[in-house]
């Protein structure tokens, strides 16, 4: 300790450099919604978070997905016999799920009268549902919605082992805010124009706000489609490589998250509705989907508080696609028109079934 | 793991805290074993290979020292050059030497079915092998002692700061401290907080935001034009003379920034510990003649070269034009050490001929004595030698030698210029290192920071960290760690 003490009295201009630092994190810590100044991508999972800890936004059924199942609207009451909220989010994996509902859950008194399992049956793969640490990869890919999705606390719960250790070292740099906006802040900074410098205004500010305001308008739809301008060779390309892709081998696969999912939801009396969401031409008929699709509809139809549903054709021409993947707009206007047509309905008579003991 | 990664982050500190309460002897146990984790931590399975190296110089050199018999003395010698030599040339050369002699049979018409095979090229072994090389040879040589304590050897060999990228530490400078009481000073400490901070400086904020602009340049596709096929270089343009100007510029900054970067982290945090390393580079940009640049880049690589190639193959009494001969010999091995590659060989040849071009060029125009050139001689001097640096790193870049020919063609046939956003980065980046380079040249010093007062020092602390944090590019990994 005094080592310490000896080393900062020869060392004013140190120990000033630290305060200053210090003095900054607690400025950051203290400015709210800093969140704004964040890309796009991570800005989103911070919103539905948000969403999710409101206590005073209560929904009835909650849609869970991915970037695809993002483009299915949600309805308030005042348009619909039940409230729908789509808390998808792009590139985050499947595993994360059940503890998204579970944070919806404690945080609310009222429960969800269903829950709607959306995401993409690609997601079932044992490539996308490995442990953290043995694939950096995926981590890579699912770090920047998964690190701000969750407390660290509440990893203690996803996570154990050397995974547990791996979610620890990852969260580190995330307690200094200066590290954790460095990207908000290196582009508020650069934006920054003397002429301008008392207006808290930067692209990602600019962004974020046509986010909220285009969720918000939906329920948390986004059709990520409409923002992916792709032409027509891009279009066939795409769809070629995810064909191949799938069409390789049949890759190994595991029902594990929607087990969990369900195990949850059951736990807390809740029932839950599969929903299967039509894909490019051709791709349900690969080898890794066909086996999927099949075993999928195997295991959990004609379940007790378990509903499979699927729409009407499961396959859509690729050109409703951006590239291969997300739907287009024309792609969302046909989806959503079935979905609220054909499958809302159903949705809202096994949701008013309630949970069956 | 890498310096400017949160593992190092975690891991540098647990080890001070523990190194600071240990005792000479402890410490030094304690270092080897952190270092076999640090090196382990990248690939467990090398660390045989650290073993071998070790085991078999530890034991030369005490054979080297205790035989009587000058025959002997060579057999130990060679045994471990021998070792060092083939493990190095295994993994790094073994392909490239397979698939460059089947490509000369190719050319005499000779099938041949090249037989390669998937080498991982372990971290810093040019670094280690060259290292324990220069212990035995010293010994050899008598000016050093061989080393007793197995353990003490073995820490000479794997000191983590500058295990796998250098500096080449001598055993004449590492062994004594190894062995000595090290006192842990507050100016140390501030010296080697200051290094370190401003290596990472270097290595995040200037080199990995120049890899931003050098690495799109250098991936360019140069398609629609093959020289073996079409034999010319007509009707070819892919990089404009701008783009290819910036960027072998920015990348002899990117390199300086990543290298030199790296070193003053290592010496950083020896200093924390009580060792000192040698400096490693000279605000090499400044220098004023290529003889003068690489007294001033990589030093202690350079220093290698002379004592332990060019001191055996040539003495200074040797006519000039085998003094050139070995010279250019040298430096074209440097560019061989630097990656299997032609490119690197070439680089390598380049340097030697320019080396020895101004050699000449300074005996034909001599200076007089208590020559002091005016600033803007000296400033031009300085920019003709940058200039020169900067050819060679479109070599030492590029993938083959077929797209370094492209580049060289670009730059002086297609005229045009460079996005303004690359150009506007570029230019920042070179300025604001300019800036902490020119302070410590003009200071003569890599400490003139402190010759700040307090405010002005800590303003600059500051904006060195927010620089790092804010603004650096943390995700890239040192590229020296391939050779």
């Amino acid at each position: 300790m005094a080592s310490f003490i000896l080393f900062f009295k020869k060392s004013p201009a140190f120990v000033i450099a630290v305060v200053f630092i210090i003095l900054v994190e607690i400025v950051l810590r203290l400015i709210p919604n800093l969140e704004y100044l964040e890309t796009g991508g991570s800005f989103f999972t911070y919103y539905k978070r948000a969403i999710a800890e409101d206590k005073n936004q209560n929904y009835n059924i909650l849609l869970y997905g991915d970037s695809r199942s993002l483009s299915l609207k949600g309805f308030s009451k005042a348009k619909k016999d039940l409230s729908v909220y789509n808390f998808s989010l792009p590139a985050a994996g499947p595993r994360y799920v059940e503890f998204f509902l579970k944070k919806y859950i404690q945080n609310h008194k009222e429960k969800p009268k269903a829950v709607v399992w959306a995401i993409d049956m690609e997601q079932f793969q044992i490539a996308k549902n490995q442990r953290f640490d043995a694939n950096k990869e995926i981590w890579q890919t699912y770090k920047h919605r998964l690190l701000n999705l969750f407390s660290y606390e509440e990893s203690f719960e996803q996570y154990s082992g050397f995974e547990l250790l791996f979610i620890t070292k990852e969260y580190i740099p995330n307690l200094f805010y200066t590290f954790k906006f460095r990207i908000g802040i290196r582009e508020f900074l650069n934006g920054l124009k003397l002429e301008t410098i008392t207006k808290k205004e930067s692209f990602h500010i600019t962004q974020n706000n046509m986010i909220v305001k285009l969720t918000s308008q939906n329920n948390g739809q986004i059709n990520l489609g409409d923002f992916f301008l792709a032409d027509e060779k891009q279009r066939k390309e795409g769809y070629k490589g995810l064909f191949e892709a799938l069409d390789k081998e049949e890759n190994p696969f595991t029902f594990s998250p929607l087990e969990k999912f369900v195990s949850y939801a059951h736990s807390e009396k809740i029932p839950v509705i599969i929903l299967v969401l039509p894909k490019a031409d051709k791709l349900y008929s690969t080898k890794t989907l066909s086996k999927i699709y099949s075993e999928l509809k195997k295991e959990f139809s004609d379940k007790k508080n378990i509903y499979y549903l699927e729409f009407p054709e499961v396959s859509y021409p690729v050109n409703l696609f951006g590239e291969g993947i997300h739907y287009t707009t024309e792609g969302s206007e046909k989806l959503n028109s079935e979905y609220e047509n054909i499958l809302l309905p159903k949705i809202f008579e096994y949701a008013s079934r309630g949970y069956e003991n | 793991m890498v310096f400017n990664s949160l593992e190092f982050l975690l891991f540098f500190p647990l080890i001070y805290l523990v190194y600071l309460k240990l005792n000479q002897k402890k410490q030094n146990v304690f270092l080897l074993i952190s270092s076999y984790f640090f090196y382990g931590y990248w690939d467990y399975r090398f660390l045989s290979l650290l073993f071998v190296s070790t085991i078999v110089d530890y034991f030369a050199a005490i054979q080297i020292e205790n035989s009587e018999n000058e025959k002997t003395k060579k057999y130990f010698l060679y045994l471990s050059l021998f070792s060092n030599l083939s493990i190095l040339g295994f993994f790094k050369y073994f392909n490239f030497f397979i698939e460059s002699a089947t490509n000369v049979l190719t050319s005499f018409g000779v099938q041949a079915n090249p037989y390669t095979l998937k080498i991982i090229l372990p971290l810093g072994i040019s670094f280690y092998t060259f290292q324990t090389l220069s212990y035995t040879v010293d010994v050899y040589r008598k000016d050093l002692k061989a080393e007793r304590d197995f353990l003490d050897f073995a820490l000479f060999v794997t000191f983590f700061p500058q295990l796998v990228a250098g500096p080449i530490e001598r055993a004449t400078s590492l062994i004594p401290q190894i062995k000595s009481e090290r006192k842990v000073t507050l100016q140390g400490i501030e010296e080697g907080g200051l290094l370190i901070l401003i290596g990472l400086f270097k290595k995040v904020y200037i080199a990995d935001n120049l890899a931003m602009i050098v690495d799109p340049i250098f991936s360019s596709k140069m398609e629609g034009w093959n020289l073996l096929r079409e034999g010319s270089f007509a009707n070819f343009h892919s990089l404009t003379s701008a783009e290819c100007l910036v960027g072998m510029s920015a990348f002899i900054l990117q390199i300086y920034g990543d290298f030199a970067g790296y070193s003053d982290i290592a010496r950083g945090l020896s200093k924390f510990m009580g060792f000192e390393l040698i400096r490693n580079f000279k605000h090499p940009f400044f220098a004023e003649s290529m003889n003068d640049f690489w007294r001033r880049w990589h030093i202690s690589f350079m220093n290698w070269l002379r004592d332990y190639v060019l001191k055996v193959i040539g003495k200074k009494t040797d006519p000039e034009p085998k003094q050139h001969l070995n010279n250019i010999f040298v430096f074209t091995l440097s560019g061989l050490w630097h990656g299997a590659n032609w490119t690197f060989v070439v680089w390598g040849f380049y340097c030697g001929v320019v080396t020895s071009f101004f050699k000449l060029y300074e005996k034909a125009f001599p200076k007089p004595e208590n020559y002091s050139p005016i600033l803007v001689r000296r400033i031009i001097n300085s920019i003709l030698t940058f200039i020169t640096i900067i050819i060679s790193a479109s070599l030492f870049r590029s993938p083959n030698i077929e797209f370094a020919m492209k580049y060289f063609y670009s730059l002086f046939t297609n005229l045009g210029g460079i996005e303004k956003n690359e150009l506007t980065n570029f230019l920042r980046l070179s300025f604001i290192l300019f800036l902490v380079e020119f302070h410590q040249f003009k200071h003569n010093s890599e400490y003139s920071f402190f010759q700040f007062k307090t405010i002005p020092r800590s303003l600059i602390y500051i904006l060195l960290f927010y620089l790092i944090i804010i603004f650096g590019n943390c995700n890239n990994g040192f590229i020296y760690f391939v050779f």
